[in-house]
C-alpha cells in the first residue's frame, strides 16, 4: 500500500498539497493574529438606532447589557439593519430581550467586503441599555480553516482516486459506488442545496435541540445532559428522552461558528449520505451483489416517506433513525439465513446491535416500532428462533444493545419512573383516524403535499405517506417471483426470507392505515403502548425498509430481464423522487433563515412531552429565586443549572430556584458540606428545604444519580470490549481452535 | 431548387420531427387567450408602436415613454428589428392577440429550422442534430421566455442564438477558420433580437477564446476574430454607436440596473430541476426556489451530460470538444448563480454599471449555458453507440408536457380587449435623429452592401456535412 501511495505522488500532487498547506497556514495565522476585538462600544443607547457603522468582512458579536423593571415578558428586541449590502452581504436575525435577564448577545456575519449597518432596538420605555459592545470575533477564520480542511480533503481524495485509477485501475464495483452514492445523496438533499431551509412542522424544535447542545458544549454542562438553554434558563430534560448523539455534528459546526441554518442543512446532507452508505452496505452484503446494493441504496434513500420526513415534517429524529433500519434487516437476515458454522457467524449480532443503537440514539418511537417487528419476526420464524445458535445470537443482540445503550436507557427509565410527564397524556389519545386510507398504498404520485389530516381535509393536497411506485414495483417483482417459483437450491433460503419479509410488510402496511383497529386495541389495555406512537403513518418507515428488502429479494430471485428491471426500477425511483423534491422546493412556501440561535427563543418544546406534569411553560420566565417567610438570601449567582447563594433562615423554610425540577438535582452547604433536601416547588421549580437557623452558602446543581455514572462506565466497557474482541478475532490473533483439529485427526 | 429538393430528401424525417416539436410547443397558443407574462405589456406595446411607425421612418426606433422610463424597452438599448414582422401584421389589420400568436408560432418554426442547421454544424450528424433541435425547442428556459415572461425580444433571440454558438464552437473547438461570416451573422442577429442575450453570448465567446488560448493563439484565428469584429461593428454601427453615446448618460443606464443584482441570480440546483412548475419568480432572496423561473436546459440534457461524465469516469471515453464546451457551460452556470458576488461590481463605477446594465441579471447567463449544454448533449449523442435520438426526444416529450401543462393551468390569462388595454403603454417612434446617428447608419449601410457583394461574387462554398 505504501508503495502504491508513493507511486501516486507526483509533482502536481505536491504542489496541490503545498497550496492547501499555505491556505491553511494563512487561515491559522488569521485566527491567531487577525483583526479581532472591540470595534464599537456605547455606554448606553438612548436612541432607536445607532449611527451607520461600516463593517468589513468577518464575524461579529453584539453584546448587550440592560435593565428592565416592567412587567412584560418580552419588552424589546434588537436587530442589525443592513443599510448598504443587499443579498448575502450580512447574515443576521434579530434577538428578543427577555425580562429577568440583564444581558444577551447577537452574533452575525458580514460576508460582503464591506457593509453599512445600524443597530436598531425596539423597546418599551423602561428598558434601558447600560452597555452595548460590538466585538469582532475569530469565527470567520475558524470557518475558513474548516472550509480549507474540508475542500482539501475532497480535492485530495479526488486526485488520489484519479491517480489510483490511472495507475492501477478501479474496479467496476468501486466506480459504480463512487458515482451512485454521491448522486443519490445530492438528489435527496436537493431542497437543502440552497441558502435557506424549508420550514417543516418540527423544524424549530430540532434547531433548538442543536442550539441547546451547542450551548451545553460551550458552557461545560455536556456531561450532565440537562441543558440549561431551554425554558428561560430552567433547563429541560430533552436529552434524557430524545437521543442527541447524531446532533453532535451540527452542534460542533455551531461551536465552530457556522450559522444555525447552514449547520442544519449540512446535517440533512450528512444523514442522507449515511443512509445511502448504510443501505448500500447492508443490501450489498446481504445478497453479495453490489448491483442490488446500489438499487437498494437508490430506493431507500429516495423513499418518499424519508423525504417527506425530512422536508414536510422536519422529523429529524425519525429521519435519522431510518438510516439505521437497513442494518437491522441485514443483521437479522444474517442471523437467520447464514450458516451457523461460518467463522464470522458468532459476530452476526453486532450488526443489529449497531442498528438498534443508532435507532435508539435517534428516535425512541422508531426503536419501539422496530422492536415490535423484531419480535414478530422471531415469532414467524419460531422454528429457527429456538435453535441454539440463533437464540444465542438473538440473546446477544438484546444484551449487547442494552449494555451499549445503558448510559442512555438507565437515566431515561429512571426519570420516567420518578415523575409523571405530559407525554403520558398521549396514552389517552386514539390514533386510528390518523392512519392513511387503504388505497393510498397504491397511490404513487409523490407530490409534496401539505396535509395528513385525512378526517378533516380528506385527500386534498395529501402528503406522500406511501412506499412509492418504485418500491411497489419491487414488491410486485417479489410477488411474481414467489408465484412463479421454480425450485432452485440456491434461492430456497432467499425464498423463505421473501415470504417472511412479505408477511411483515403486509402487517406494517396494514398498521399504517386507518383500517387497522388501533382504537380497539387502545380501548383494551394497550393504550400506553399505542398512544405514544401518535400517528399510525409512522409505520410507513418500516414499510419503506421492508418494501426495499422485498424488492431486492425479488430481483435477486429474478431469472430473466434482471439487469433491465434493476435499471428500470432505479430510474423510476429517481424520477419520482425528483418530482417530489422539485415540488417541495418550488411549491412549499415556508422558508426559514436562522443564523443566530438566540432568535429561536427557548420554549420550542413541541407538545411539552418531557415537561413534568404540573409545570406550566407559560410561567417559565427569567426570575429570581423565591424564598419562604423568614428565609433570606443574598450573593445569588446562577451559572447554567448551577446556583450559589448565601442563605440565612429563622425557622424552617425553603427557596424555589428558577430551574425545572427533575430527579438528579442536589444541594449542599458549601461551608459545612451538609446535604440539603431538594424537591419540586411552585410550578416545578427546584425547591431546597432549609432547616431552622441555617446560615451558610448553598450550592444547588444538576448532578444526576451515582448509578447513572456506573451505567455510563458499563456502556464504555462494553463498547471497547466488543471492539477489541472483534478486531482481535478479525486479525487472526486469536489462538487456532485446537478442538476442531483434534476431531479431524481422530 | 434541385439542391433544396435533395436536402429535403436527405433530411425528411428530421424535418418532420422538428416541425412536430415546434408545433407541440405552440399548442398553448391554440386557445382563445394569451397567458400573462412579466413583459407581455411591453411586447404588445412594441408591436403597436412598430406597426404605427412602419413606412414612416427608417431605421425604426422606439423612444422612451413620455413620463415613465421603462428601462430595457427603450429602443436605444433594444434594436427591435424583429418587431417589423408582427408590426407589419398589425398594420395589415390583424388583432393584437392574433399577431402575437402568429409571431410566436413563426418564431417557434424559425427556431427549429435555425437550430437544426446550427446543431448539424456542431454535431456533424443528422440524428444528433435533430435530437438537439427538439430539446432546444422544448428547452424549459425557452418555454419560460415564451409563456412565462412573454418577452418577444427573448423569443427572437432564442431563434438566432444557436448560430452564434455554432460560430463560436466552429472557430474555437472545431478549429475551422472560415467562420468570420457565420460569427458576424449570428452575433448581429442576436444583437438585433435582444442585446442582453448578445452580451451573454459575447461572454461565452471570450471564455472559449481564453480556454483555448494555447491552441488558438495563431495568426489565422486572430485574423478571423479581427475580421469578425470589424464586420460586426460595421454592420451594427447604426445601433451600437447611438447606444454607446446614450450610455455616457448615467441616467439612461440607471433604469436598466436592478437594485441588488445578486438577488436575481439563480441557485445552481435550478439546473438539475426536472419539473418546471410554471413559476416566474426571478428574485431568490425572499422566497428561494418557491415559484422560481425555469433556467435549466431540461432533464434529458442534464442526464445525457451526466451520462458522458460517468462514461469519462467509468470507461475513460472522453472527447476534448465536449470537455471544452462543458467547461465553458460550467463557468457560465457558476457565473449565473448567486455564489458569485456580483454585488461587488454594483455601484462602483460607470464601467461596471454598463456591464451590469448590459447583462441585466446574472440569470441571463443561463441561456448560453443551456445552449452549450444542449450542444454537448448533441455531441455525446453523435459519439455514443448507446444513446439514440428517439430516446432523447421521448424523454424530452415526457417532461416538456409537464411544464406546458402547468403553465396553462396555473397562470393567469387575457383575451382580446384586455390585451389591447394592456398594450396602452404608449411608445413613440423617434423621428428626429442627430448627425452622429445618420453617420452611423451610413457606415452600416456601406458595410452591409460590401458584405453582400463579397457574399455574391467571391464566396461560393457552403458548410457541407455528410454523415
Amino acid at each position: 500500500m505504501k508503495n502504491k501511495l508513493t507511486a501516486l505522488a507526483g509533482i502536481k500532487t505536491k504542489l496541490l498539497l503545498a497550496a492547501e498547506g499555505l491556505l491553511l497556514v494563512m487561515m491559522i495565522a488569521g485566527a491567531i493574529w487577525g483583526k479581532t476585538g472591540m470595534m464599537y462600544s456605547w455606554p448606553s443607547m438612548e436612541q432607536a438606532e445607532t449611527e451607520a457603522l461600516r463593517l468589513s468582512r468577518g464575524t461579529y458579536r453584539l453584546g448587550l447589557q440592560y435593565e428592565y423593571a416592567g412587567e412584560s415578558f418580552n419588552p424589546g428586541s434588537v436587530e442589525i439593519l443592513v443599510e448598504e449590502g443587499g443579498y448575502r452581504s450580512v447574515f443576521t436575525n434579530g434577538i428578543p430581550i427577555y425580562a429577568g435577564t440583564t444581558e444577551n448577545s447577537l452574533e452575525f456575519t458580514v460576508a460582503a467586503k464591506e457593509a453599512v449597518v445600524r443597530i436598531a432596538a425596539e423597546r418599551e420605555e423602561t428598558l434601558r441599555f447600560t452597555a452595548v459592545e460590538l466585538v469582532r470575533t475569530k469565527g470567520a477564520y475558524l470557518k475558513g480553516i474548516c472550509f480549507v480542511l474540508f475542500f482539501s480533503l475532497v480535492v485530495d481524495l479526488l486526485v488520489l482516486a484519479k491517480s489510483y485509477q490511472d495507475k492501477f485501475g478501479l474496479s467496476d464495483k468501486v466506480r459504480a459506488v463512487c458515482i451512485v452514492i454521491p448522486f443519490v445523496t445530492a438528489l435527496a438533499s436537493f431542497p437543502s442545496l440552497t441558502d435557506y431551509q424549508i420550514m417543516g412542522a418540527d423544524m424549530i424544535f430540532h434547531l433548538m435541540r442543536v442550539e441547546a447542545l451547542k450551548h451545553a458544549i460551550l458552557s461545560g454542562e455536556l456531561h450532565v445532559r440537562m441543558q440549561s438553554l431551554w425554558l428561560a434558563g430552567h433547563g429541560y430534560a430533552n436529552s434524557f428522552f430524545y437521543g442527541d448523539t447524531l446532533l453532535f455534528f451540527p452542534a460542533a459546526l455551531r461551536v465552530l461558528g457556522f450559522t444555525a441554518d447552514f449547520s442544519f442543512r449540512v446535517f440533512i446532507l450528512m444523514i442522507n449520505l449515511l443512509t445511502a452508505c448504510i443501505a448500500y452496505y447492508s443490501f450489498a452484503k446481504m445478497f453479495a451483489d453490489h448491483r442490488i446494493g446500489l438499487l437498494a441504496c437508490v430506493l431507500y434513500t429516495l423513499a418518499p416517506y424519508r423525504i417527506y420526513n425530512c422536508y414536510n415534517r422536519s422529523a429529524m429524529g425519525e429521519f435519522a433513525a431510518m438510516s439505521f433500519l437497513p442494518l437491522l434487516i441485514y443483521g437479522f437476515y444474517r442471523i437467520y439465513m447464514s450458516d451457523a458454522k461460518e467463522k464470522n457467524y458468532r459476530w452476526s449480532f453486532l450488526i443489529p446491535v449497531i442498528g438498534f443503537s443508532g435507532v435508539i440514539q435517534s428516535h425512541m418511537l422508531s426503536c419501539e416500532m422496530a422492536g415490535i417487528f423484531t419480535v414478530i419476526l422471531c415469532l414467524i420464524l419460531w422454528k429457527k428462533t429456538f435453535r441454539k445458535e440463533v437464540f444465542i445470537q438473538l440473546f446477544c443482540v438484546v444484551v449487547g444493545t442494552v449494555l451499549i445503550n445503558l448510559w442512555y436507557i438507565v437515566p431515561c427509565l429512571d426519570l420516567m419512573s420518578a415523575d409523571a410527564y405530559y407525554f403520558a397524556h398521549n396514552a389517552n389519545v386514539y390514533i386510528q383516524d390518523r392512519g392513511v386510507y387503504l388505497w393510498q398504498i397504491f397511490y404513487t404520485l409523490q407530490a409534496a403535499g401539505s396535509s395528513s389530516r385525512y378526517p378533516e381535509t380528506g385527500f386534498t393536497d395529501a402528503e406522500p405517506i406511501n412506499m412509492g411506485i418504485a418500491i411497489l414495483a419491487g414488491v410486485t417483482v417479489l410477488v411474481v417471483c414467489l408465484c412463479r417459483h421454480r425450485k432452485r437450491e440456491q434461492a430456497e433460503r432467499v425464498r423463505y426470507a421473501g415470504i417472511a419479509v412479505l408477511l411483515l410488510l403486509l402487517l406494517a402496511l396494514g398498521m399504517s392505515t386507518s383500517v387497522f383497529p388501533w382504537n380497539f386495541l387502545s380501548a383494551h389495555g394497550l393504550n400506553k403502548l399505542i398512544g405514544p406512537i401518535q400517528f399510525p403513518t409512522r409505520f410507513t418507515g418500516i414499510v419503506s425498509v421492508l418494501g426495499v428488502t422485498a424488492g431486492c429479494i425479488g430481483l435477486y430471485m429474478l431469472d430473466v430481464y434482471k439487469r433491465e428491471m434493476l435499471f428500470g426500477i432505479a430510474a423510476v425511483s429517481v424520477l419520482f423522487a425528483l418530482y417530489q423534491t422539485n415540488d417541495i422546493a418550488q411549491v412549499s412556501d415556508g422558508l426559514i433563515k436562522i443564523y443566530d440561535g438566540n432568535g429561536l427563543g427557548t420554549t420550542a418544546i413541541l407538545g411539552a412531552e418531557y415537561l413534568p406534569e404540573g409545570a406550566d411553560v407559560n410561567h417559565m420566565t427569567w426570575h429570581a429565586p423565591v424564598a419562604s417567610g423568614e428565609v433570606s438570601f443574598f450573593d445569588y449567582v446562577k451559572d447554567g443549572l448551577q446556583v450559589e447563594a448565601s442563605v440565612q433562615t429563622g425557622r424552617e423554610g425553603f427557596i424555589d430556584f428558577p430551574m425545572l425540577y427533575y430527579k438528579g438535582y442536589s444541594a449542599y452547604c458549601i461551608d459545612s458540606g451538609e446535604k440539603l433536601v431538594v424537591g419540586p416547588g411552585e410550578n416545578y421549580d427546584v425547591r431546597v428545604l432549609l432547616p431552622a437557623g441555617f446560615q451558610g452558602k448553598v450550592h444547588v446543581g444538576y448532578t444526576g444519580m451515582w448509578y447513572w455514572r456506573i451505567a455510563e462506565l458499563v456502556s464504555v466497557l462494553t463498547g471497547v470490549g466488543l471492539a477489541l474482541l472483534y478486531f482481535r478475532d478479525l486479525s487472526g490473533l486469536r489462538k487456532p481452535d485446537t478442538r476442531l483439529k483434534k476431531k479431524t485427526e481422530k | 431548387m434541385e439542391r433544396i429538393r435533395e436536402s429535403y430528401r436527405k433530411n425528411r424525417i428530421q424535418f418532420y420531427m422538428i416541425v412536430a416539436a415546434a408545433v407541440f410547443v405552440s399548442l398553448p397558443l391554440c386557445t382563445d387567450f394569451v397567458n400573462t407574462g412579466r413583459d407581455l405589456a411591453a411586447s404588445l406595446a412594441k408591436i403597436r408602436a412598430v406597426g404605427a411607425g412602419l413606412f414612416h421612418v427608417f431605421p425604426l426606433r422606439l423612444g422612451p415613454l413620455p413620463k415613465t422610463t421603462y428601462g430595457y424597452s427603450l429602443s436605444v438599448f433594444s434594436a427591435d428589428v424583429f418587431y417589423l414582422f408582427p408590426g407589419l401584421l398589425y398594420r395589415l389589420g390583424l388583432g393584437l392577440q392574433s399577431v402575437y400568436k402568429i409571431t410566436l408560432v413563426c418564431a417557434n418554426l424559425l427556431t427549429a429550422f435555425i437550430a437544426y442547421r446550427a446543431f448539424w454544424g456542431i454535431t456533424e450528424e443528422r440524428d444528433a442534430a435533430m435530437a438537439s433541435t427538439v430539446l432546444y425547442v422544448w428547452c424549459p428556459c425557452r418555454i419560460y421566455s415564451i409563456y412565462g415572461a412573454g418577452n418577444l425580444n427573448e423569443v427572437f433571440a432564442w431563434s438566432v442564438l444557436p448560430v452564434a454558438v455554432w460560430g463560436s464552437i466552429r472557430l474555437f473547438v472545431q478549429k475551422k477558420r472560415d467562420t468570420a461570416v457565420l460569427l458576424t451573422v449570428g452575433y448581429t442577429l442576436l444583437l438585433l433580437a435582444w442585446p442582453v442575450y448578445f452580451f451573454g453570448a459575447a461572454g461565452m465567446f471570450v471564455l472559449f477564446f481564453l480556454l483555448t488560448l494555447r491552441d488558438n493563439l495563431t495568426k489565422q484565428t486572430l485574423a478571423v476574430i479581427v475580421k469578425f469584429a470589424l464586420a460586426f461593428i460595421g454592420v451594427n454601427a447604426w445601433y451600437l454607436i447611438p447606444m454607446m453615446l446614450r450610455m455616457r448618460d448615467a441616467g439612461a443606464v440607471a433604469p436598466l440596473l436592478t437594485e441588488h443584482i445578486r438577488e436575481y441570480a439563480v441557485y445552481l440546483t435550478q439546473y438539475v430541476k426536472i419539473f418546471a412548475f410554471g413559476g416566474d419568480r426571478v428574485n431568490v432572496w425572499e422566497r428561494g426556489l418557491t415559484a422560481a423561473e425555469a433556467v435549466d436546459p431540461g432533464i434529458v440534457v442534464i442526464a445525457a451530460v451526466t451520462f458522458y461524465l460517468c462514461s469519462v469516469f467509468v470507461d475513460r471515453q472522453r472527447e476534448k470538444a465536449i470537455d471544452r464546451i462543458l467547461i465553458v457551460a460550467g463557468i457560465l452556470m457558476v457565473l449565473s448563480s448567486n455564489l458569485v458576488p456580483w454585488d461587488m461590481l454594483q455601484n462602483k463605477n460607470m464601467l461596471f454599471s454598463i456591464v451590469l446594465a448590459m447583462l441585466q441579471t446574472p440569470a441571463k447567463l443561463a441561456v448560453p449555458a443551456d445552449v452549450l449544454l444542449i450542444s454537448a448533449m448533441g455531441l455525446v449523442l453523435s459519439r455514443s453507440g448507446r444513446l439514440r435520438g428517439w430516446m432523447v426526444c421521448l424523454g424530452g416529450f415526457l417532461t416538456v408536457q409537464f411544464q406546458i401543462g402547468r403553465l396553462l393551468t396555473i397562470r393567469g390569462f387575457l383575451r382580446g380587449e384586455q390585451l389591447d388595454e394592456l398594450s396602452q403603454v404608449g411608445y413613440h417612434v423617434i423621428e428626429a435623429e442627430s448627425l452622429f446617428w445618420r453617420a452611423a447608419e451610413g457606415l452600416s449601410a456601406v458595410t452591409v452592401i460590401g458584405f453582400l457583394v463579397y457574399w455574391c461574387f467571391f464566396r461560393h462554398r457552403g458548410y457541407e456535412y455528410e454523415k
